[in-house]
């Protein structure tokens, strides 16, 4: 459930396997401050997306920083251009390149949308499970999917338009 | 049209399967709780050394405000003209 949902967020196997152990380090220190006022699933389910995040974040940070000492410091050593990091072993070889497109938009959408979206389309979770972990209504679930969908649709389409 | 493209693309991300995390990955964490657990201070330690260190720092603040106030006291007598020891033959 967690390395798979972590596996959702950042597309890339051995992330999510760091993304893993952090989750139950946190369980692990954080259990006495578990509340029960939701499941411990649901509990599981939030760090994991907070945890997820937070490594995109860092991710991304990594990046802009490691960009800047290579423009700066040519000699630096650093690798210039990243492996490729989309590595899922979830998805079917002859899906691969259209799905690699798809996470690409779905990487650049809302936070809250991609949690739905991701949530709702990939993890099977109903609509009452996805407000429960995020903590909002239904309704407000089903507005995310929504507009995330239309969003998915618009940047699908734009990027169709720029390829032909 | 647009829609169905759309439908065809969540289709795809319905098809993503499940991946069983490695086998190692439990004993990953595990060392890593372990780890964590010989690096923790224990509260009654850490409780003893912030309040060794406040006491540093307050003393440290009372020595220097004394030696500012005795200064501040030298000045004045300077500044007055006043004698500052009470023998008048010297």
């Amino acid at each position: 459930m967690v390395f798979n949902l972590a596996l959702q967020y950042v597309q890339n196997y051995e992330d999510a396997q760091e993304i893993t152990q952090d989750v139950f380090l946190t369980v692990y220190q954080s259990i006495s401050t578990f509340k029960e006022k939701s499941k411990l699933s649901t509990w599981i389910y939030r760090i994991t997306i907070n945890k997820s995040l937070d490594f995109i974040k860092a991710k991304q940070r990594k990046k802009r920083f490691g960009f800047l000492t290579s423009y700066f410091f040519e000699n630096s050593g650093d690798i210039k251009h990243d492996a490729p990091s989309f590595n899922h072993p979830g998805i079917q070889l002859e899906n691969k390149e259209s799905l690699e497109i798809i996470f690409h938009h779905i990487n650049q959408l809302p936070v809250n949308q991609k949690t739905a979206l991701i949530l709702s389309k990939i993890d099977h979770k109903t609509q009452a499970e996805i407000a429960e972990i995020m903590d909002i209504s239904t309704k407000a679930v089903e507005s995310l999917i929504q507009r995330a969908k239309t969003n998915l649709s618009k940047k699908l389409k734009l990027s169709e338009g720029t390829k032909n | 049209m647009k829609n169905e493209k759309l439908i065809n693309h969540l289709e795809l991300l319905k098809q993503i399967q499940q991946v069983d995390a490695p086998a190692f990955l439990m004993t990953r964490i595990q060392e890593r709780i372990v780890k964590s657990k010989s690096n923790k201070f224990s509260p009654q330690l850490t409780w003893v050394l912030s309040i060794f260190l406040l006491a540093v720092i307050a003393f440290d603040a009372s020595l220097v405000a004394r030696a500012r106030f005795n200064a501040k006291d030298n000045n004045l007598i300077q500044e007055m003209n006043l004698m500052p020891e009470n023998s008048l033959y010297k």
